[in-house]
């Protein structure tokens, strides 16, 4: 089965970094363990109507912690930093004739959603 | 900005006071500049989270507060300054709308300066008082010098009198008991003056110098310390010293010593001289008083409270400054005197009013009459008050604040104003 958009990026990661990425179209977010850089990148063009230039991806593993005799371990996540185009040309496709032909698609220049706590 | 003016009251003024959103925005803008290393969001060093995730975060509400002092303390001050409006208090700000994006609008509501409606101030009819200094006056005031200048002198050929000063050592004892501050050494004592418990001092009359004998005295009923009050107590006392004031004889001589004039005629001269010009000074304000009374019974003005409020305010500043000088504060001289502020405040609210409305009336006429002061006298009077700080004038200049410079151009235009109602009063 196929996953869903929804359950691959779960929350964005705001941290002072992040938000200051923001401004060269690069958006953090924690994302499912399993998904890869293609699943996000389709899964983040799908949510928010944009066009992802690069995914980068960092796996952070959880942190032992103790509670008294109780060790337990925090939850390790993945984080992905999602570079979308702030520019982005509109969507085209050539004609038989060679014409050039733009479609009504349009990507949006940035994800307002962003920062919204989910 | 928009301002609507309504006149809900006598001397009330209601602003509603529309700012627009914009500046309201920057405003906002201030508010979290200024509070920003308050708020605290996760992934964030304090002050560093940007003002849409603080408002995210914590609401926009969190700013209105400063925001509101921000735009509505300048708003109000412009539309103040534009309708010429002279508030005497603080104005009560209500708040219609507000919300990031929309227009702030707020009413705010104020007491300002009554309009005076003058009466006759020009040719008032004031009875001007005599000016007469007697010969008494000066024998009076010679009499007084001679007083300060009187000199003591030790006597040994009599027994104590009253009026004399005497230099005592004393041992009080209640059932043969020392008590605590029942004792002194060396201590000078007017006979007469009512210093110590009553019977002490007569007691002393009749002693001879060198004297050492003992006197029964009973404590008075309420003397303020309960443990003495109303015992028979025994005191010791032995009679160092007997001195006797003396006072210079009044003739060329002493004219020398307190004055720079050789005989008593000149000194007597120069003393009615100067009584007289006292003498006339006096008058001369009291006259000034009942002008500026008159004047301002004559006006008509509806004062309002917050004014008589703020001038009571004043007077007690002054008053326990006054007291301080005095080693005491206002509250110890309240308790003092039984009363408290409150009793304080309408006692004296009659005369509150009577400064304030004098005040008023002053301005009115210095308005109708087109008193001002001029460059040259303000400059005369800083001149004044530099030589009075020992500055150079240049320096007092440079310190003097905007208020300062209001409040001296203020005392000009009252005294010229006070001036030309006396010019004008039929005396």
């Amino acid at each position: 089965m196929m996953k869903r958009a929804e359950d691959i990026i779960l929350r964005p990661y705001i941290t002072e970094k992040s938000n200051e990425e923001i401004a060269e179209g690069k958006y953090t977010f924690i994302v499912d363990r399993r998904s890869t850089k293609t699943e996000i990148k389709n899964a983040v063009e799908k949510l928010f109507q944009v066009k992802v230039l690069s995914v980068n991806t960092i796996n952070y593993q959880g942190k032992q912690k103790r509670m008294g005799v109780h060790v337990g371990k925090t939850e390790a996540f993945k984080k992905a930093i999602v570079k979308i185009d702030t520019d982005p040309k509109p969507v085209t496709y050539l004609t038989k004739g060679g014409k050039e032909v733009a479609t009504a698609k349009k990507y949006k220049t940035s994800i307002e959603e962003f920062g919204v706590g989910q | 900005m928009n301002v609507k003016i309504e006149k809900p009251e006598k001397n009330v003024v209601k602003l509603e006071i529309t700012v627009d959103s914009q500046v309201f925005d920057e405003c906002m803008d201030k508010a979290f500049m200024r509070n920003k290393s308050r708020f605290n969001v996760p992934g964030f060093r304090k002050g560093k989270a940007p003002r849409s995730l603080v408002e995210r975060y914590y609401g926009e509400q969190v700013l209105y507060e400063d925001a509101i002092n921000f735009a509505a303390g300048d708003a109000y001050n412009k539309a103040i300054d534009e309708h010429d409006l002279e508030p005497v208090d603080r104005p009560e700000i209500d708040i219609i709308q507000i919300g990031s994006g929309k227009d702030f609008i707020f009413t705010a509501t104020v007491t300002v300066k009554p309009e005076v409606e003058l009466g006759q101030y020009k040719g008032l009819e004031v009875q001007k008082e005599e000016v007469k200094v007697t010969e008494e006056d000066v024998n009076a005031e010679l009499n007084r010098i001679a007083e300060r200048n009187a000199k003591l002198v030790s006597v040994e050929d009599r027994p104590v009198q009253s009026g004399d000063m005497v230099n005592i050592d004393y041992e009080g004892s209640i059932d043969g008991v020392a008590f605590e501050g029942g004792s002194a050494k060396g201590y000078n004592l007017v006979i007469g003056s009512n210093t110590f418990i009553p019977g002490f001092e007569d007691q002393l009359i009749g002693f001879n110098l060198n004297d050492e004998k003992d006197i029964q005295v009973k404590f008075p009923e309420d003397y303020h310390n309960k443990d003495l009050a109303g015992k028979d107590a025994t005191f010791r006392v032995k009679v160092n010293e007997i001195k006797v004031k003396q006072l210079p004889e009044i003739n060329d001589e002493f004219a020398g010593d307190v004055s720079e004039f050789d005989t008593l005629e000149e000194f007597r001269q120069d003393l009615m001289k100067k009584l007289t010009q006292k003498a006339q000074e006096a008058a001369d304000r009291k006259f000034e008083d009942e002008v500026v009374k008159k004047a301002t019974d004559n006006a008509t003005c509806d004062i309002p409270d917050v004014m008589v409020e703020r001038r009571l305010d004043e007077m007690m500043r002054q008053f326990d400054m006054t007291l301080r000088y005095q080693g005491l504060d206002l509250q110890t001289y309240l308790q003092i005197m039984g009363m408290d502020a409150a009793k304080f405040r309408s006692e004296y609210r009659e005369s509150a009013l009577r400064d304030v409305k004098t005040q008023l009336v002053i301005e009115k006429i210095a308005e109708t009459e087109g008193i001002d002061a001029t460059a040259e006298e303000f400059a005369e009077e800083v001149a004044k008050m530099a030589e009075r700080y020992k500055q150079p004038v240049e320096e007092m200049k440079k310190h003097l604040h905007e208020e300062d410079i209001e409040y001296i151009k203020n005392s000009i235009i009252n005294r010229k104003t006070v001036a030309m109602l006396v010019e004008n009063t039929k005396a």
